[in-house]
């Protein structure tokens, strides 16, 4: 794989803050989003891309696959939480809870309920503002996945988020 | 309602066509039920926005922008502008240094390879008028203040400016060149920690300032006025 040329290397640096949106909107919390963005351009710069790839959407997908790791990760950590050192939830409970965050920490607590295919798609359309086709492209699926898998999202979040709200 | 809540949820992104986008607003007139299920979806949009669409959520740490730029080269400090004579110049300038004041760098003689400001530099040296307190806050946490701005002889623009990041405060000439900012002089003015911002005259960065102003600058730096009036018309 070619590695990044400048024009591409140019459009990434002008993408990162967005991609680093997406990030927070996925994770929830600054200090895994700046994690699961290094993690991306890590693997951006590794990997290349092909010299006709629109560099913007190649990342977004890397970044999506970079997330879908994570979240399989998870969910061996959670079958051996012996294994595992609880700080990262810690720092996430202290971080919400405070101030302005409960906002966040409902909305976090809805999102985290929602498949991983949801989620990546609304955080795709309703935060970072990309077209179904965009989407589409990113997530690699069809178009009509994406219709249907932001509606359920969008369901489960007034199910969700709605019902927190009111505790 | 299945099939209404991907209407419904096409509809708030924009994604239906005109006609199918008036048959469904003369349904949300008549069902109040559908619209009530709009304004839920259309509340859960607002808070998803005002919760991730922040300044901080697109804050980039500055060690991943320097990823991006020290990737383009590892190539060792090039000397700048168009002097023939490098002794003296005194200059603090090493690779890891230079990659983390962010810029990006090439190899080269200092006559046809000269580092391009980074993107955010350069939305900084596009928009920002000069100043003589204060600075511009980039996204990766550096900071920037435009000191002056003068017409180059043969044409064209240059900006001074002062850039503070972890390693330091460092004092740059750049210069408009087909479009982009390109950096002729660059010297590190006082590590991080110092307090002061400016060394005495006689510093030899400082002199390199001046050496390549008195060697390249049309006239006097140009008014607050005039800055003005270039940067809106976009530097033409």
């Amino acid at each position: 794989m070619p590695s990044l040329s400048d024009s591409q290397r140019e459009l990434l640096l002008v993408e990162l803050s967005g991609i680093r949106r997406f990030c927070y909107s996925l994770t929830g919390n600054h200090a895994d989003a700046d994690d699961l963005l290094q993690i991306t351009v890590e693997r951006v710069l590794d990997k290349g891309m092909p010299a006709d790839a629109h560099a913007a959407k190649w990342a977004y997908r890397v970044c999506k696959n970079a997330w879908i790791d994570e979240l399989r990760s998870r969910e061996v950590r959670q079958k051996y939480p012996q294994l595992v050192e609880e700080q990262s939830a810690e720092a996430l409970s202290a971080e919400q809870v405070a101030g302005n965050d409960q906002e966040l920490n409902a909305v976090s607590v809805a999102l985290d309920k929602l498949s991983g295919d949801q989620r990546l798609a609304l955080s795709l359309v309703a935060i970072e503002g990309k077209t179904y086709a965009e989407t589409a492209e990113i997530l690699e699926v069809p178009i009509g996945t994406i219709m249907s898998r932001i509606a359920r999202a969008r369901r489960n979040l007034m199910d969700n988020y709605g019902s927190s709200n009111d505790e | 309602m299945k099939h209404d809540e991907e209407l419904l949820s096409q509809y708030l992104d924009g994604e239906l066509s005109a006609p199918e986008s008036l048959q469904l607003e003369q349904r949300l007139a008549a069902e109040p039920e559908l619209r009530s299920v709009l304004e839920k979806m259309q509340a859960i949009n607002v808070t998803l926005q005002n919760t991730f669409n922040t300044a901080r959520s697109r804050t980039v740490p500055g060690r991943i922008i320097q990823m991006l730029n020290t990737s383009r080269s590892r190539a060792p400090v090039l000397t700048l502008g168009t002097r023939a004579h490098r002794s003296g110049w005194g200059f603090a300038l090493a690779a890891s240094i230079m990659a983390a004041s962010g810029l990006l760098l090439l190899q080269g003689t200092g006559q046809a390879d000269r580092p391009v400001a980074d993107v955010l530099l350069a939305q900084v040296l596009d928009k920002a008028p000069s100043r003589g307190e204060g600075w511009e806050m980039l996204a990766d946490g550096r900071q920037v203040r435009p000191v002056l701005s003068y017409a180059r002889t043969g044409g064209g623009w240059c900006r001074e400016y002062l850039l503070s990041d972890q390693t330091g405060i460092w004092h740059g000439v750049s210069c408009l060149d087909q479009g982009r900012w390109v950096t002729e002089v660059l010297g590190a003015q006082s590590p991080a920690g110092s307090t002061n911002e400016y060394r005495t005259a006689s510093a030899t960065d400082t002199n390199q300032i001046a050496i390549f102003m008195e060697e390249h600058a049309a006239d006097i730096a140009l008014s607050a006025e005039r800055e003005e009036e270039l940067i809106a018309t976009g530097w033409r």
